[in-house]
């Protein structure tokens, strides 16, 4: 058996198949067909693939909720069946599916209590990640009356609850706001950081680029593509220059001398922004304006 | 108009669609037929009584069969609605709540009435197959036994070889079946002789069975009206006791004083089930005339409305 | 771990077993962790049913119900009659009520979660399904406990209230009590001749050469027997019967006892018959008791506690005074010979060990809700499960069938053999009687009903029966085909 503490994946799928069977036992899909891959420690790995892919499908399997139909599929070096492998997984459903008769904080400590933490360590822990996705606030709230992305939220802090090594996000960014997103993003690069591995599902291919270190990209059940997130994006055979704006005549020199060299007149246009960053600026701008303001003026505000 | 028209039928027709898909509907439907003919069997082994039992049984069974599934129906078709969301979609068509309400309304009470014609034909077969001095007809209860076989492997059948769906060629072929034996042993007497058809057969239960689906939709107006706010469990436990306290309305109302708003209050609201309980008419060898069905009518067609109406204001003020 | 099996476990798996735990504090570990799960699950089911109102709607309609039912139905609206109503009608209201709740809350307990998906977050942490079931299992189990507590106290306070603002005359609300509001055991008549006495007085006739040719000693036993049972049940005008009785320990002097006895007459005509009850102690003491009965009702006799004070064993003559009435009357006829009920108890702890009895019942319904909604959807689970608990519920009927073995009188000039259907269909009553029996046996409603003392040992058999041997099997059944179940 491979020892765990020193094994490089924490993933790893070798011709990993699934077939989806009717009640007369025959095949009617092929949700998952001969994926190879694996997910080594400490990166951040993004599966990608429009709907219908498999990438649920791979997801479930791994949490050990499907059981696959041939291959091999490893998770932390055990069965993903294996109760014990679960106590280092947490895992970030793309919908909340949450008690709603529970408060965020009650939710928080029976998930906790099922990790086998208890004492001061589960409060504490709790407290934490309660503060750290923003929901102080909204602890003593039942879940049923939280807007999507609050429920987000607590469905994000579940997972971290007992510090897994392994975190498994399906779309994590779903329902929160481009501020809630960047602080998820942050969130997650700093688990990297840490040395926590982290399989994420997606559509928003932005946010997925900014974060993840390679990627898999599943089309009807097959890995059409795979390999790191810079490898994939980079044109080998072109590049871009950012430069100061220069004159007119220093730039017409410049295009004159690159269109002898390679045949082809650059196109030249000016950099801008991403609108999430102007809005986060905005955002941002205006809540330390109106927290200045609040500060500044003899009587608060109802 | 015809828009409206258009739309209200969509509605009705995706919500029976959608009910006579559920599992659960052919199973109320089996249960309720299996305890129709089973339980008088059972029970006349033992006392050897005629058919007044298979008939007192078998309405009963049709009043507390035809309630779960008036529950069930409408928090199915209208509370899990709006619980998932999907009534979202459609009220961003331009579709009036009333006309939504309605449509649902409708659809419970097309499957009621399938339910009704279900249990009238069980009811039927319930008393033919009730031994007469403690004598069991053996071609019946072989013909009884070969039912499920009848509808439900055609039904399997076709489920592998075409894909199509299994609940609703079981429940077709479980129906079709259940009639069939009615004709077969319509035509024969206890003793496999050939009789005049259905002289062997009591018809009055048909219009029984009728009289007691009238007042089971007027249980579903009560169970739609609560379906708005209440789950399937609680529904049919209302419904329940509405039943309950219907049946033993005229106890209830001489326990209060004379003149009294209590009274009157319970007079009004308190649906009459006594009226549409027809086990003692039928007991003492009478029939339902006409006239007792058209007052019967009359009586639900007003209470209905009134029902309906005080659904449709709870549901029209309902934030989703 | 032997080889074999590691070979086979890694064949099944596609890895190497773990190594077992062999360190005691990594066990204890394992068990408090185990446990730790097992209650939180239990603890968010309780909560869950309290904070979906569901307690508080099933409270509602308990009390609506205990309540309701006894203002509703009066009985013959004396103090007996309303004491009756609400034991017969109230706990067999309840065990109604409660199996059809718990068989659906169990059946949505998984069945919903898993189709809400609310479950794939609980199973995706260190949870195993059997702790998963378990815990459900528990909650419903709670829940049901806090029902029955309710139910218990609704009963008792309904009851003391009916004895306290009754117009009845004191002695009247005494007998009330005396009859309904103790628990009581059965004590049946000694028999005269034992089987060893038969047995020696038919080897002695034997041998004496009194009996017919070529009759052997069995045959004259079993005559004797027949002959003797007949004496003892048959009553002629003018004439006597005469029942022993042994007690279990001296009639404290303090509550009556009752005799419930019935008679069959020889007549169809059911005139009333006019007779005399004489009891006698071994102390001596004697009272006469005229009565007046109808054949074929069950009768009751209030034997007054003063008369009997201190006695071991208790004579009860039935003497006829009906000169005129020509019929035989039949008494003691299969099995019902005339039962004596004493004292034996305090009613509030038999109705506790009825109720309790009642939770393990619910206990096993738990568990079959809980393993049919493991393995089908909502709807589907619930029928199915309601499917068994009619079943079970058939169970004096199946009882009925399988010891016949008739199932059905063909007409006649029919064949009277058993077909293969026929012979096919008995032997399902068979083996359907064999679960079901020990279910039925172990119901507490009708015993409390009658105010027969419910004993521990009968309370311990159905702890070990229902919440024990039933609810076992049903869960290994549950779980096994819960851990193989997948959740897409």
């Amino acid at each position: 058996m491979k020892d765990e503490g020193i094994s490089e994946f924490v993933i790893e799928a070798r011709n990993l198949t699934k077939v989806f069977r009717d009640f007369w036992g025959r095949p009617t899909v092929k949700a998952v067909n001969n994926v190879t891959l694996d997910v080594r420690r400490g990166e951040i790995f993004g599966l990608l693939g429009p709907n219908g892919s498999g990438k649920s499908t791979t997801i479930k399997m791994i949490l050990g909720l499907l059981h696959p139909t041939s291959g091999h599929l490893a998770v932390l070096g055990q069965s993903p069946r294996s109760v014990s492998v679960k106590s280092r997984i947490g895992f970030m459903p793309e919908e909340s599916y949450l008690y709603k008769y529970l408060t965020a904080e009650e939710i928080l400590n029976f998930y906790a209590n099922l990790y086998g933490l208890s004492g001061q360590h589960k409060t504490e822990r709790v407290d934490a990640l309660i503060g750290q996705v923003g929901l102080t606030h909204a602890r003593h709230r039942r879940v049923g009356e939280f807007s999507k992305g609050m429920a987000r939220r607590v469905g994000l802090a579940q997972a971290l609850l007992n510090d897994p090594d392994l975190i498994l996000l399906d779309e994590p960014t779903s329902g929160l706001d481009p501020i809630a997103c960047r602080e998820v993003k942050d969130l997650l690069l700093a688990l990297a950081r840490q040395g926590k591995t982290i399989l994420i599902c997606s559509h928003h291919l932005s946010d997925m680029q900014d974060i993840c270190n390679r990627v898999a990209i599943l089309l009807q059940g097959e890995v059409c593509a795979s390999g790191s997130v810079q490898d994939l994006l980079t044109t080998p055979d072109t590049l871009k220059l950012t430069l100061q704006a220069p004159s007119q005549t220093t730039l017409n020199t410049i295009l004159d001398m690159l269109e002898r060299e390679t045949g082809i007149r650059p196109q030249v246009d000016h950099t801008g922004r991403t609108l999430e960053s102007v809005f986060i600026e905005t955002v941002s701008q205006r809540r330390s304006d109106s927290t200045h303001k609040s500060s500044c003026s003899p009587e608060k505000s109802v | 108009m015809r828009v409206c028209f258009r739309q209200f039928f969509s509605l009705t027709g995706l919500a029976v669609t959608e009910l006579f898909r559920q599992p659960a509907f052919l199973l109320v439907i089996l249960s309720s037929t299996a305890c129709t003919i089973l339980v008088p069997l059972a029970i006349s082994h033992q006392l050897g009584q005629q058919g007044h039992l298979a008939l007192d049984s078998s309405l009963a069974f049709e009043f507390m069969f035809g309630i779960v599934l008036a529950g069930y129906a409408a928090c199915a078709t209208l509370h899990n609605e709006c619980r998932s969301g999907t009534i979202l979609i459609v009220f961003s068509k331009p579709v009036s709540r009333l006309m939504f309400f309605l449509a649902k309304y409708m659809a419970v009470s097309i499957l009621l009435a399938f339910f009704v014609f279900c249990s009238g034909v069980a009811s039927l077969l319930a008393e033919r197959l009730t031994p007469r001095n403690f004598e069991f007809d053996a071609l019946g209860l072989r013909l009884l036994l070969a039912v499920p076989l009848v509808a439900f492997i055609p039904a399997a059948v076709l489920n592998y070889f075409t894909r199509r769906s299994f609940v609703f060629y079981a429940l077709l072929g479980f129906v079709l079946a259940l009639i069939g034996m009615v004709i077969a042993l319509g035509m024969v007497n206890g003793e496999g002789a050939r009789v005049a058809f259905g002289s062997q057969i009591d018809w009055r239960i048909l219009p029984a069975c009728a009289l007691e689906g009238i007042a089971l939709l007027i249980l579903s107006a009560i169970a739609l009206s609560l379906a708005s706010r209440l789950p399937t469990p609680t529904t049919i436990a209302v419904l329940a006791v509405v039943l309950f306290a219907g049946l033993i309305s005229d106890h209830l109302i001489t326990l209060l004083p004379q003149s009294g708003t209590v009274r009157f209050g319970l007079q009004m609201l308190l649906p009459d089930i006594q009226a549409f309980w027809p086990a003692d008419r039928l007991a003492s060898g009478g029939i339902l005339s006409l006239s007792v069905m058209a007052h019967a009518t009359a009586y639900a067609a007003a209470y209905t409305s009134g029902v309906l109406c005080i659904g449709y204001a709870s549901f029209r003020n309902r934030q989703f | 771990m032997n080889r074999s099996r590691k070979e086979r476990e890694e064949k099944r798996t596609g890895f190497p077993p773990k190594a077992e735990q062999t360190n005691l504090c990594e066990l204890r570990d394992f068990c408090k962790s185990a446990l730790t799960r097992t209650t939180a699950l239990a603890g968010l089911t309780l909560r869950d049913a309290i904070r979906s109102r569901l307690l508080v709607s099933l409270s509602t309609i308990l009390v609506i119900g205990l309540v309701g039912l006894p203002l509703l139905i009066s009985g013959d609206n004396t103090l007996n009659g309303r004491l009756q109503v609400i034991l017969n009608y109230t706990l067999s209201f309840t065990l109604a009520m409660l199996s059809i709740v718990t068989l659906w809350a169990a059946c949505g307990g998984v069945s919903s979660e898993i189709q809400d998906r609310r479950l794939y977050l609980v199973l995706t942490k260190p949870v195993h399904r059997h702790e998963l079931w378990l815990g459900k299992w528990l909650g419903i189990v709670a829940l049901n406990a806090l029902l029955l507590v309710l139910t218990g106290c609704i009963i008792g306070t309904m009851t003391w209230h009916t004895l306290r603002t009754s117009p009845e005359s004191d002695s009247a609300k005494r007998q009330a009590r005396e009859q309904f509001l103790l628990a009581r055991q059965s004590v049946f008549p000694e028999s005269p001749v034992s089987e060893s006495q038969a047995l020696a007085s038919a080897e002695a006739l034997v041998k004496s050469g009194r009996t017919p040719a070529g009759m052997t000693t069995a045959q004259v036993e079993a005559e004797l027997v027949k002959e003797l049972k007949r004496s003892r049940s048959t009553v002629a005008p003018e004439g006597n019967l005469r029942f022993a009785y042994n007690l279990p320990a001296r009639a404290t002097g303090v509550n009556d006892f009752i005799l419930n006895y019935r008679f069959e007459s020889s007549r169809p005509a059911r005139t009333p018959v006019s007779a005399e009850w004489t009891i006698t102690t071994d102390g001596g003491a004697s009272l006469h008791v005229d009565v007046t009965n109808y054949p074929g009702v069950p009768n009751t006799l209030l034997i007054p506690c003063t008369a009997i004070r201190g006695a071991q064993t208790l004579s009860l003559v039935y003497h006829r005074l009906d000169r005129d009435n020509p019929a035989t009357l039949f008494m003691a006829q299969n099995g019902r010979e005339p039962e004596l009920l004493i004292p034996s108890g305090s009613w509030v702890m038999n109705l506790s060990r009825g109720l309790l009895m009642m939770l393990f019942r619910l206990a096993f319904l738990s568990a079959l809700g809980l393993t049919a909604g493991c393995l089908l959807s909502m709807p589907v689970a619930v029928f199915a499960a309601f499917f068994i608990l009619v079943l079970l519920a058939s169970a004096g009927y199946v009882e009925s069938v399988a010891s016949t073995g008739v199932f059905y009188i063909p007409h006649e000039g029919q064949a009277q053999t058993p077909t293969w259907l026929d012979k096919a269909v008995l032997h399902q009553f068979k083996a359907l009687n064999f679960i079901t029996r020990p279910i039925h046996r172990l119901d507490p409603v009708p015993l409390l009903e009658e105010g027969r003392r419910i004993s521990w040992l009968l309370t311990a058999q159905a702890m070990l029966w229902l919440a024990g041997i039933y609810t076992a099997i049903t869960a290994l059944a549950g779980i096994s085909l819960f851990n193989r179940r997948e959740l897409g």
